[in-house]
C-alpha cells in the first residue's frame, strides 16, 4: 500500500521539494515553507516520529481490584495476543522457509516439512533440539556459500563462525528463559502451552545469514542486515532477549533516517521492506511484552489497553511507511487488537448520538448542467462511449450490492478500525498556505472532525488514503466495479472520509477514475480538458494540474471561468461518477461523506 | 585524562556487555590516551596512543585495527571508512577492502574534480570505474591524474558521498558535485544529503539538498554548486558542524548559528506545537547506567567537589526546565526571554540564544539528530533527539532547548549517529 506511484495522481510529482516540511507545522515563517503542498499523501508517511518521547499514556495510579469483569477482559485480550503472536510467528517462519528455498542453499537434513515435524513428539526439548540442528545447518550452509564466493571467502567464514556461536546462544537463551518463565494466568498459560506444542516444532528460525525476500543484501549489508536477521530470529524463541527492544528501535530509527535521505521516490525499496520487517519484529516484541504483562495481576487493566494501542500504532507505522509484504501480519495484529486499543483512549469513546442518525444532505448545491446518467451500462458500451472517448458519465446502480452501503456508519468504522492511525489533511484546501497534514487515530478523527467539530476549527479530511489496503476488512464490504478492470493494471482504491464542507479544488488526474458515494452527498463539477485555458491552471509546474480559481467563489474574481462549459451533479449514496483522465473536477461535500475512488490506467 | 560517553550501546559501542543504551555519560573502559574519536551508528573508532581501536559492531573487520596506521586522518560512516594515508593519498574502505581513490577532471567542466570511485551512489558521477579498470581513469585524465601530485590533508565520508581536501584548500568529491571556485577550503562536513564547507577567510559554503533547510539560503531546494550562506556574511566563522540534516556554525566571537531540520529539537528550538505530534512512543526506559560514586566527576581527575548524581540531577533540572520548575532559582546564564515559537525547518541561520553572553561557545558537534555545545568553562550543553540517551542527561526525553549535561572539564567532544563522547583532562575550570 501507499507504494510506488500510488497516491500521486491528485497532484503531480513534487520535483525537488519534499513536503515533509509542511507537516506538523502550520506555523511557518519562511516564504518557501508556505509553498502550497505538492504531494499530500506520500511525504506524510515520513512524518511518523519514531523518536517520540516515551509511552505517553501513564497507567492510572490506583490498581483497581481485579474484578470478575477485568479478569474476563484480560483473558480475552490474552487470547487475542496469543493469536497475534501465532500469526507473526507463522509468517516469519514462512518467510524463513521461503528464503531458504529461494537461496537454494539448503534443502538438507534439517529442513524437514511441517507435516514431518508434527509427527515428532511435540515437546519443548524437541523444539529446542530442532532449533539447534537448524543453527548448525545454517552455519554449514554459510560455509558452503563461503567456499563458492571466492573473493569474500574469509569474511563469510567469519560470518558463519559467528552464526554458529550465536545460534548456540539463542538456543541457550531460549532454554533458560523458558525455565524461568512464569505461568501467565490460567487461560494464557494454556494458550501458551498449546502454542509451544503446536507451533514451535514447525517454526523455521530466521538465521543470521538470511534476509527477507526483496531485501537486497548489497544495500543493507552490515549492521542493519545483521540486526534485522537477529530480530526475526528471535521470533521463533519463546522469549526474546531484553535488549531486543532497543535493537529493534535502533533498526527502525536508522531505516527511518534512510527513508528521509534523498527524495522519497529514490529511496531503494529495500529500506521500505526493512521498515516493514523491522516493524513486524517490533510488533512481535511488543506482543511478547504484553503477553508477559498480562500475567502481572498488579497491573491495571488500562496499562494493558495502552500496550495494545502501542502495538496497533506500531502496526500502522509499518503499514504506512513500509513496502507491501504478502500476507502481512501487521494487518491481522492491528485488527485483532483494535477493540482493546480503543479503550486506552483517555476519554472513553462512546458513539455520539448523532453518529447513529441517517445522513441527510445538509448543504445546498444547485445543479445547472446535469451530467447525463445511465443505469449499469454494459461494459462494451462504457468502453466505447466513455473510456475511449474521454466522456464522463454518472453511473447508477453499480454499487447496489455493496454491504458498505448499509454497514458504513461511524459506529461501524470505529468498531472495525477506531484505534488505527490515519493521515488527515487539515485546512480548507490543499492549495492553502495553512494546509497541513497530521496523523490521528480514526476515533480521534471522527470525533474531532466529523461528528463533533469545534466551531471555527479547520476542516479535517481523510482524503486520498489507501485505507482499504491498510484495513482489508473494509475492503470486503465493497465490490470493485467491472469497469475498473478495463485497464491494464489493477485499480487502486482510495477512501475519502470527511465532514460536510470538504473541498477538493478544481484539478485533474492522469488516470481513469470512478468515484462511488457510499454515505452522504457530494457536489461535483466537471470541465473538459479543452476548457483548460479558461480555468486558471496554477503557474507552478508542480501544481499545474490544479486550478487557482475558486469554483463557487465570486464570479467577478475569475471572469474567464464563467465562460467555461461544464457539467455538474450531486452524488447520493450508491451513485457513482466516471471521470476520464485529465478531466477537470471540483468536489465539495454537502454532508458527512464517505466515498471510495477507483483509479486505473 | 578521562573519557565518558552516552547513547546507543546495543552493540557494545560504549561499554561491552553494558545496557543497550546509556543515558548517563559513562566511563569508557580502558580508553586511556584517546586522542581522536570517530562515531558511526553501530561502532566507534578510537585513536589511542597505541593505535586504532574499534568498539561495537564489527563487520568482517577483524584486521581493521592493524590495517589503519597511526598517522592516518580518517572519517567513518556506518558502512565506509575513508582516510588520508601517510603518503597523503585518499584511501577508502568499503565491503571489507581498502582501495585508493583517484580524482580526475570532469570532461565537461574542467573546474570540477570528480572521484573515480566505484562506490558512488550520487547522480553526478561521470563514470563508475572499478579497481581493475583504473587504466581507464588514467587514460581519461591525460596526466591530470592526482596520484603523484596531490597531497590530501583531510577527508570526510558518508555512506553515499565523500569529499577530500588537498593541502592547497581545494576539494575533491564523489557523490556530490563540487567545483573548485577559487576559495581555499579549510574544512568540510557532510550531512546525509548536503555538504558544508568553511573557507580560510571564514565564509560558509553549502550545497546539495536543502529540502529541510540545510543550505541556510532561505529556500527548500537543491543546489549543485557551493554557495556562500548569505545571511552569515560579515560574520567570521571559525568552525562548522553538520548533523544528518542540520548545520551549526560557530563564529570567532563565540556565537553559534543553527539551521536545517529541527524535527527532534536538534537546533535548540521548540520543534512541535504539542507533544502528541509525535504519536509513536516506543519503549519505556529506566536508567540502567553503571553508577560509580564519582561518576559525574570523571573528568575532574581529582577528588575535589565530589557531587552526588542527585545533586547534579537537581541542578540540571533547574537549568533544563527553568520555566517549568516554579521553585527553581533563576539561572543568569539562561536566556529567559528566548523565543518559544515552533520551528520545524529553519531555512536560514538563526542565532542560538540559549546562552546569554559572557561565556563563549568554543566547540559544536552534531550527531545525526542531536547537537552538543561546549562552553569555554568546559561545560557541555545538548539538545535534540535523546531516544538512546545521547544527550547525556540521565533520561531519554527529547530536548528542544539546550540543557546542561553533567560532564565538566571537557577538552574535546565528539558526536555521531546517536552517540556522544566527551574527553577531559585533570584540570577542571569549574
Amino acid at each position: 500500500m501507499c507504494t510506488g506511484s500510488h497516491g500521486w495522481s491528485r497532484i503531480p510529482s513534487p520535483g525537488c521539494c519534499d513536503q515533509t516540511t509542511n507537516i506538523d507545522q502550520p506555523v511557518t515563517r519562511h516564504r518557501s515553507f508556505n509553498a502550497p503542498a505538492r504531494s499530500p499523501v506520500r511525504p506524510l508517511l515520513l512524518t511518523f516520529h519514531l523518536a517520540g518521547n516515551m509511552c505517553s499514556l501513564p497507567a492510572p495510579e490506583t490498581s483497581e481490584a481485579v474484578s470478575g469483569d477485568a479478569e474476563g477482559e484480560i483473558q480475552k485480550l490474552a487470547e487475542l495476543v496469543r493469536k497475534g503472536l501465532e500469526v507473526v510467528k507463522r509468517r516469519v517462519s514462512e518467510e524463513a522457509e521461503e528464503v531458504r528455498k529461494y537461496t537454494g542453499s539448503k534443502e538438507a537434513k534439517g529442513a524437514t516439512r511441517p507435516q514431518d515435524n508434527r509427527a515428532e513428539t511435540p515437546t519443548l526439548e524437541g523444539a529446542n533440539a530442532k532449533r539447534k540442528s537448524e543453527s548448525s545447518e545454517d552455519s554449514d550452509a554459510a560455509k558452503r556459500r563461503a567456499r563458492e564466493d571466492e573473493t569474500h571467502a574469509s569474511e563469510d567464514e567469519a560470518t558463519s563462525l559467528r552464526n554458529a556461536s550465536s545460534g548456540n546462544d539463542i538456543s541457550h537463551t531460549g532454554n533458560s528463559q523458558e525455565e524461568n518463565g512464569r505461568p501467565y494466568g490460567e487461560g494464557a498459560g494454556e494458550g501458551r502451552r498449546a502454542e509451544a506444542s503446536v507451533l514451535a516444532p514447525t517454526l523455521r528460525q530466521f538465521s543470521e545469514d538470511m534476509l527477507p525476500t526483496g531485501v537486497e543484501e548489497e544495500v543493507v549489508a552490515g549492521w542493519v542486515g545483521q540486526t534485522l536477521s537477529r530480530l526475526l530470529g528471535f521470533v521463533a524463541l519463546p522469549s526474546p532477549p531484553r535488549d531486543a527492544v532497543v535493537s529493534a528501535n535502533a533498526l527502525l530509527d536508522y531505516t527511518w533516517q534512510k527513508l528521509n535521505t534523498g527524495h522519497w521516490q529514490n529511496v531503494p525499496v529495500t529500506w521500505r521492506l526493512v521498515f516493514t520487517w523491522g516493524s513486524i519484529a517490533v510488533v512481535h516484541l511488543l506482543l511478547a511484552g504484553l503477553q508477559w504483562g498480562l500475567s502481572d495481576a498488579t497491573k491495571a487493566l488500562h496499562a494493558h489497553f495502552s500496550s495494545a494501542a502501542e502495538i496497533v500504532r506500531a502496526c500502522d507505522r509499518g503499514l504506512l511507511m513500509g513496502a507491501p509484504v504478502g500476507d502481512n501480519p501487521l494487518h491481522t495484529v492491528a485488527s485483532l487488537l483494535n477493540h482493546h486499543a480503543r479503550r486506552s483512549a483517555q476519554e472513553s469513546v462512546t458513539d455520539l448520538p448523532s453518529e447513529t442518525l441517517p445522513v441527510s444532505q445538509q448543504d445546498e448545491a444547485s445543479v445547472h448542467c446535469p451530467l447525463p446518467s445511465e443505469r449499469c451500462p454494459p461494459l462494451d458500451r462504457f468502453l466505447l462511449k466513455c473510456m475511449n472517448k474521454g466522456v464522463p458519465l454518472k453511473l447508477l446502480g453499480i454499487a447496489d450490492h455493496w454491504p458498505a452501503l448499509k454497514l458504513w456508519r461511524i459506529p461501524y468504522l470505529r468498531e472495525i478500525a477506531g484505534a488505527r492511525t490515519v493521515p488527515v489533511e487539515v485546512g480548507a484546501r490543499y492549495t492553502d498556505a495553512t494546509w497541513s497534514q497530521t496523523l490521528l487515530t480514526l476515533d480521534d478523527y471522527l470525533t474531532r472532525f466529523v461528528s463533533n467539530p469545534a466551531p471555527g476549527a479547520p476542516t479535517g479530511y481523510l482524503a486520498q488514503h489507501q485505507l482499504l489496503d491498510q484495513i482489508p476488512e473494509l475492503r470486503d464490504d465493497l465490490l470493485v466495479p467491472d469497469y475498473c478492470h478495463l485497464g491494464e493494471e489493477e485499480p487502486r482504491l482510495h477512501a475519502w472520509i470527511g465532514p460536510r464542507g470538504t473541498v477538493s479544488p478544481l484539478h485533474h488526474d492522469p488516470d481513469h477514475n470512478i468515484l462511488v458515494q457510499v454515505v452522504g452527498y457530494k457536489y461535483i463539477r466537471l470541465y473538459a480538458e479543452d476548457q483548460s485555458s479558461l480555468l486558471y491552471p496554477h503557474p507552478d509546474p508542480l501544481l499545474s494540474n490544479t486550478s487557482q480559481a475558486e469554483i463557487e467563489g465570486p464570479e467577478t474574481d475569475w471572469p474567464l471561468l464563467q465562460q467555461a462549459q461544464y457539467h455538474d451533479l450531486v452524488l447520493a449514496p450508491g451513485e457513482a461518477v466516471y471521470i476520464p483522465p485529465r478531466y477537470w473536477h471540483y468536489v465539495r461535500s454537502l454532508s458527512t461523506s464517505f466515498s471510495v475512488s477507483f483509479w486505473w490506467r | 585524562m578521562a573519557v565518558v560517553a552516552c547513547g546507543l550501546n546495543v552493540n557494545g559501542q560504549i561499554i561491552p556487555e553494558g545496557p543497550p543504551l546509556l543515558c548517563c555519560p559513562t566511563p569508557v573502559g580502558t580508553k586511556e590516551g584517546v586522542c581522536e574519536v570517530h562515531i558511526a551508528c553501530s561502532h566507534i573508532l578510537w585513536k589511542t596512543g597505541a593505535g586504532w581501536k574499534i568498539t561495537g559492531y564489527r563487520n568482517h573487520d577483524h584486521n581493521l585495527e592493524r590495517e589503519m596506521k597511526h598517522g592516518w586522518k580518517i572519517s567513518a560512516s556506518e558502512k565506509r571508512i575513508a582516510a588520508i594515508n601517510n603518503d597523503g593519498a585518499v584511501v577508502l574502505r568499503e565491503k571489507g577492502r581498502w582501495r585508493e581513490l583517484y580524482f580526475q577532471r570532469d570532461v565537461e567542466d574542467s573546474s570540477v574534480m570528480t572521484a573515480v570511485d566505484s562506490g558512488n551512489l550520487g547522480p553526478s558521477v561521470q563514470q563508475v570505474i572499478d579497481e581493475d579498470s583504473h587504466h581507464l581513469a588514467e587514460r581519461n585524465c591525460l596526466g591530470h591524474h592526482s596520484k603523484s601530485r596531490t597531497k590530501f590533508s583531510s577527508v570526510c565520508v558518508e555512506d553515499n558521498s565523500l569529499i577530500a581536501l588537498d593541502e592547497d584548500g581545494k576539494t575533491y568529491s564523489s557523490g556530490v558535485p563540487l567545483p573548485y571556485g577559487g576559495n581555499r577550503i579549510r574544512a568540510v562536513q557532510l550531512g546525509k544529503e548536503h555538504c558544508l564547507a568553511l573557507t580560510t577567510d571564514g565564509v560558509v559554503l553549502t550545497w546539495g539538498s536543502g529540502m529541510r533547510g540545510q543550505l541556510g539560503n532561505g529556500e527548500l531546494c537543491q543546489t549543485d554548486r557551493p554557495e556562500p550562506v548569505e545571511s552569515l556574511q560579515g560574520i567570521t566563522i571559525s568552525s562548522i558542524a553538520c548533523g544528518g540534516w542540520h548545520c551549526v556554525a560557530l563564529s570567532t566571537s563565540g556565537d553559534a548559528y543553527a539551521w536545517g531540520w529541527n524535527e527532534s529539537g536538534q537546533l535548540g528550538f521548540p520543534a512541535k506545537e504539542n507533544q502528541e505530534a509525535s504519536i509513536l512512543g516506543t519503549f519505556i526506559h529506566s536508567c540502567q547506567c553503571p553508577k560509580p560514586a564519582h561518576k559525574t566527576n570523571m573528568l575532574h581527575g581529582d577528588s575535589k567537589a565530589v557531587e552526588t548524581s542527585a545533586d547534579v540531577q537537581s541542578r540540571e533540572d533547574q537549568k533544563a526546565y527553568p520555566h517549568r520548575t516554579e521553585s527553581c532559582k533563576t539561572d543568569a546564564r539562561i536566556n529567559m526571554g528566548r523565543a518559544k515559537d515552533v520551528v520545524n525547518v529553519q531555512t536560514s541561520p538563526r542565532l542560538l540564544d540559549f546562552w546569554n553572553e559572557d561565556m563563549a561557545i568554543i566547540d559544536v558537534k552534531c550527531g545525526d539528530r542531536h547537537t552538543l555545545y561546549q562552553l569555554e568553562d568546559g561545560s557541555v550543553w545538548s539538545s535534540g533527539m535523546n531516544k538512546y540517551g545521547q544527550l547525556g542527561l540521565g533520561d531519554t526525553a527529547e530536548r528542544n532547548e539546550p540543557c546542561l549535561t553533567p560532564v565538566t572539564g571537557v577538552t574535546a567532544m565528539y558526536a555521531g549517529g546517536w552517540i556522544s563522547v566527551f574527553i577531559g583532562t585533570g584540570s577542571s575550570a569549574r
